[in-house]
């Protein structure tokens, strides 16, 4: 164990005969070399945890400035990597129990103590407060070197499939050579694999920026009648390969605050699912609407919908319907989940309805900038 | 009188497939491997837009747009960056040098024409 000599204690206690006996009996024993500081009031112990370090934290929770679990989620928050040990009378001993469970190391009752009981709940807390703070420090280094390694290997795979993308759309589009309908047919097939692969590939990378929050939002006012035009207009194509009618209402809308960038995303990935999931001669209709201080964006489809059991799953990380269309992309599953973190960091929320049989409606909102009120729609 | 955009990247084989590509579209193609070469041959050049690799050797993609920058010549030169980076980490930089659009790699072809083509500020539709 570490040398106890050099430990650091800071006790809250507000009563001079209480204290006395902490140091009474800290004082012989295996923690008779610690510094002992002490703080009577909650405000004094919050200034002596901003300023200094401690082991450990031995806290009465009854102060004249504060008491029970406020004085408790005060100090714990304050306390860093420092144990936090709760003094408590007899009759408080269930306080104390949830104390701990909710970040105490340990809780000691006043009074009632054999020699040495103290000291040793001390050590002993101060030692698992440390394996904690190992832990925490190795879970976060594995999660940065899970980033780097995600991150880096997303971009080594880009490089040959550009290589393979190029070529194959090259031959695909008969710039070598006309094709006959069997190497058309086998192009197709291979431009297939090779934009599913791509959309893997841009998955791996949200994979792992989505769970360490690094993506970058840069908000700004944006009109979004624009932003929906174009997305309108960029899968028109997509659309009508499908035999699919894709539909747009231009209203004009109050402008929103959001980071275009990722609005297009997230346009990109609804409208994409929507045609995906939605058989010949259906409808995908883009359009959106000022509520109460948002704008609200839909994707509607006519498609197949996801049934009541799925619906509350779609926004889990790695959800894939098991249904779709062989041609088209199928990722990692991620598009939806990133989408909703998308949404709500922007200050919205993106919500799923549908039937199966009759379709599905993506629903999200975006804030109105300051303002433009919901009566200039 | 067509234009010509200089393509720089060090893979040699995506390098003969974007001068396929871009010809397909309607440029006339330069190209170049490095960071060097990315200079020398713009300045002999004068391309009407480039299409630019961030990983290079002999000077990567961002000081290359640097060396532009300082240059009277290659200032004004539209800029189409064509990456495998995260465009997450290098956006904030690019747009520094005022590029005219980011993209991806695998690039989508249409992608890359239409950007091209803005950069140009010709009509996007063939």
């Amino acid at each position: 164990m570490d040398d106890t000599s050099s430990f650091r204690l800071l006790i809250v206690e507000d009563s001079p005969s209480d204290a006395a006996m902490l140091r009474a009996e800290l004082a012989t024993g295996p923690l008779a070399g610690a510094t002992l500081e002490q703080a009577t009031t909650l405000e004094a112990a919050l200034d002596r945890l901003a300023l200094a370090r401690y082991d450990a934290v031995l806290t009465d929770l009854g102060l004249p400035d504060s008491d029970g679990f406020d004085t408790f989620d005060a100090v714990v928050e304050a306390a860093g990597d420092a144990a936090v040990v709760v003094l408590t009378g007899r009759d408080d001993e269930q306080l104390a129990d949830e104390a701990v469970v909710h970040g105490a190391q340990d809780y000691v009752v006043k009074g009632h103590r054999r020699p040495g009981d103290l000291a040793r709940a001390v050590r002993y807390s101060v030692r698992r407060q440390q394996l904690l703070t190992e832990l925490r420090v190795a879970r976060d280094a594995q999660l940065a070197q899970k980033d780097n390694f995600l991150s880096h290997v997303s971009h080594e795979l880009r490089c040959p499939l550009a290589v393979v993308h190029q070529f194959a759309s090259l031959l695909a589009d008969g710039i070598a050579g006309e094709l006959n309908a069997e190497q058309r047919d086998l192009m197709t097939v291979l431009i297939g694999n090779v934009e599913q692969l791509k959309a893997m590939i841009d998955d791996l990378l949200l994979a792992s920026r989505a769970g360490s929050g690094t993506v970058v939002i840069e908000p700004e006012t944006v009109e979004p009648a624009p932003l929906l035009a174009e997305t309108a207009t960029a899968f028109g194509p997509a659309a009508a390969e499908r035999g699919l009618t894709l539909v747009h209402d231009p209203y004009p809308l109050p402008p929103v605050v959001a980071d275009p960038k990722r609005v297009r995303e997230i346009l990109i990935n609804l409208v994409d699912n929507a045609l995906k999931f939605t058989p010949r001669d259906g409808r995908v209709t883009v359009a959106a609407a000022a509520e109460d201080g948002f704008v609200r964006f839909v994707v509607r489809d006519t498609g197949c919908g996801i049934d009541a059991a799925a619906l509350p799953h779609v926004f889990d990380r790695f959800y894939q319907a098991e249904q779709s269309d062989s041609i088209s992309r199928n990722g990692l599953g991620l598009g939806l989940f990133v989408c909703r973190d998308l949404v709500r960091r922007q200050g919205g929320e993106l919500t799923a309805a549908s039937d199966v049989g009759t379709g599905t409606t993506m629903s999200f909102t975006l804030p109105l900038a300051p303002g433009h009120d919901m009566s200039k729609a | 009188m067509r234009k010509t955009v200089l393509i720089v990247e060090d893979d040699d084989e995506l390098r003969r497939g974007l001068g396929l590509r871009l010809r397909s579209f309607g440029y006339q193609v330069a190209e170049a491997a490095d960071g060097y070469a990315a200079v020398s041959v713009a300045r002999q050049l004068q391309p009407d837009a480039v299409l630019l690799d961030i990983g290079l050797p002999g000077g990567d993609g961002i000081t290359v747009l640097d060396r532009y920058s300082q240059l009277m010549q290659l200032a004004g030169i539209p800029v189409v960056v064509l990456s495998g980076r995260d465009p997450f980490a290098t956006e904030p930089l690019l747009r520094k040098y005022g590029v005219s659009a980011f993209l991806r790699k695998p690039a989508d072809n249409e992608e890359l024409r239409a950007a091209l083509a803005a950069a140009l500020e010709l009509p996007a539709a063939s």
